[in-house]
């Protein structure tokens, strides 16, 4: 074994120096020769392309690492806010639940009238990115009709969203709305309302038909002329149908009266709330309305005496739709005249009454 | 090959066989790898890549995003570097001082040593076992490994207190840490004064 040969060899060195000192000649001390096996990672030893193409590879992944954490993926839109709410970098936008972008900057403006929200989108959630969408900062709602957005008493604010209309072209610059939306839901008709008392009702307020929300105010503002108060409000769903000629809205609130008795009592604790009565027959798709200062008589009997929504486009499918297409044609013609006639009886009693 | 080469591991003196390439010659006692020749190139190629390849990711390692930590909806992301800042200004003056010196300042130093001793060659000869001596000591003191380790133990413990997610710089980290492993094993320090 290497060992023992070694060992005899050292010997034999040590010897020749110190021991064999008195000879005339001195020899070279015999060292052991080292010995030569086959390098077991020869490989890495043999190739030098092996070792530049690790550091080529280093080298590709710190620029591609480099590359997708500091250029952003998404586009970028600026929200404008009267008020930030507390919102600050690295906050989220969220749409349904989730999170599509973020903030990366919160500028005030030149003009301190207002703050301008940068957001970076997500490549997935670029397509909010179309004019008529709607942001809003969601923050605590507390009031006795309302409860909303509690997570972020104690968490971060977050901005929500609501798309546009599909079609909507690109756009990437909106005003924020400064209330959250009550319905989370895109609309499809917004309708303006002029009333000379705005009664208290005010942005966030429900539009109510038959006691079901159907809308929502989403602005109330004095006009130019300090004449009305012009009601904003947006219709969801099927609901669009309703802003036709003809329709009426009114602000509900309390009243006792000898004839319809107590009503709107709920707007007491709940608030108040746009309701509205459709025209009962087919008027054309209209924005504009003035609105009536009390509620019409008998509102709540309301029938449409024609099929509604024929103002509107036909892509909506309500029941009536469906029964035509399956051939049953409801021949109701007999049933709306006896029901008019019934109506203007009502109606000529009403008048002999007051 | 002629000559004599001590083994490094035993201190053994042995006479120097020719070797062909792929050969290595061991000690004779302990079997320790005294002297292996290669095809063609300097000896020191092998480490001089590795330790590039550390030079080069060790930068987004400690620049980019490495942790994105998530408390009650309020996002938080930090390189190392901020990570260091941030422990200093906030007052923790020895844990941001420990954290800049042995995860930031001696790696650096040691990757960068690797690259002089190995490729570079800007000093005069005689400095070079200066270099490797620093080099040595240095790299007794440079612990990214152990920082890694770090993050690991936080994943594990604190994963169910706050959520948090890795950042791209996990990976030129870890890649980092195991370029810089792979160059100080390489290296030979017989290489040094091999040209020249």
């Amino acid at each position: 074994m290497p060992f023992g040969k070694t060992r005899e060899n050292c010997a034999i060195a040590m010897n020749n120096e110190y021991h064999d000192a008195d000879r005339v000649e001195k020899p070279v001390p015999d060292f052991p020769t080292a010995v030569v096996r086959d390098d077991r990672i020869g490989l890495l030893n043999k190739s030098n392309w092996l070792f530049l193409a690790l550091t080529a590879a280093c080298l590709g992944f710190a620029l591609y690492l480099g590359y997708t954490s500091t250029v952003p993926d998404g586009e970028l839109i600026t929200v404008h806010f009267a008020d930030g709410h507390g919102l600050k970098a690295e906050d989220a936008l969220r749409f349904r639940g989730i999170t599509i972008g973020q903030v990366e900057e919160i500028r005030l403006r030149d003009d301190l009238a207002g703050v301008d929200v940068d957001v970076r989108l997500r490549p997935d959630g670029e397509a909010v990115a179309r004019e008529g969408s709607v942001f809003w900062v969601e923050r605590p709602q507390l009031s006795l009709s309302r409860m909303s957005g509690l997570e972020t008493v104690v968490g971060a604010k977050y901005l929500g969203v609501i798309p546009g209309p599909a079609d909507a072209p690109q756009s990437s610059e909106f005003a924020g709305q400064e209330n959250p939306p009550r319905l989370r839901q895109s609309s499809d008709v917004s309708v303006l309302v002029r009333f000379k008392d705005g009664s208290g009702i005010e942005s966030g307020d429900a539009v109510k038909f038959r006691g079901v929300i159907v809308g929502e105010v989403s602005d109330v503002r004095l006009d130019e002329n300090f004449q009305f108060v012009e009601v904003r409000a947006q219709l969801v769903d099927r609901a669009k149908v309703l802003a036709q000629t003809g329709t009426v809205f009114w602000v509900e609130r309390p009243k006792v009266n000898f004839r319809d008795g107590i009503r709107g009592l709920e707007t007491l604790v709940g608030g108040k709330y746009l309701a509205l009565m459709p025209n009962p027959s087919d008027g054309l798709a209209q924005t504009e309305f003035e609105g009536a200062e009390k509620p019409p008589t008998n509102w709540q009997d309301w029938t449409p005496f024609s099929r509604i929504g024929d103002a509107w486009s036909k892509d909506e499918k309500n029941p009536a739709d469906a029964m035509s297409g399956e051939g049953e044609e409801v021949n109701d013609r007999p049933a709306r005249r006896v029901l008019g006639r019934i109506r203007e009886t009502i109606e000529a009693l009403d008048d002999a009454v007051n | 090959m002629s000559g004599f080469k001590a083994c490094h591991c035993c201190g053994l003196v042995h006479r120097m066989p020719t070797l062909g390439i792929g050969k290595v010659a061991v000690c004779s006692r302990c079997d320790t790898p005294i002297h292996r020749q290669r095809a063609a190139g300097k000896s020191t190629l092998p480490t001089a890549a590795a330790a590039l390849g550390a030079f080069i990711l060790f930068w987004p390692a400690i620049l980019l995003p490495i942790l994105d930590i998530e408390r009650l909806g309020h996002h938080h992301e930090s390189s190392i570097v901020t990570g260091t800042i941030q422990l200093i200004s906030e007052g923790s003056w020895f844990v941001g001082f420990v954290v800049l010196l042995f995860s930031i300042i001696f790696p650096l130093l040691k990757i960068m040593m690797l690259l002089e001793l190995s490729v570079l060659g800007l000093f005069h000869r005689k400095h070079r076992a200066v270099t490797y001596r620093l080099m040595e000591s240095a790299g007794k003191w440079s612990m990214m490994d152990v920082l890694l380790l770090a993050f690991l133990v936080m994943l594990i413990k604190v994963g169910s207190l706050v959520q948090f997610q890795v950042g791209p710089a996990i990976f030129a980290f870890v890649l980092c840490v195991a370029m810089s492993m792979l160059a100080s094993l390489m290296f030979d320090p017989h290489a040094i004064w091999e040209d020249a």
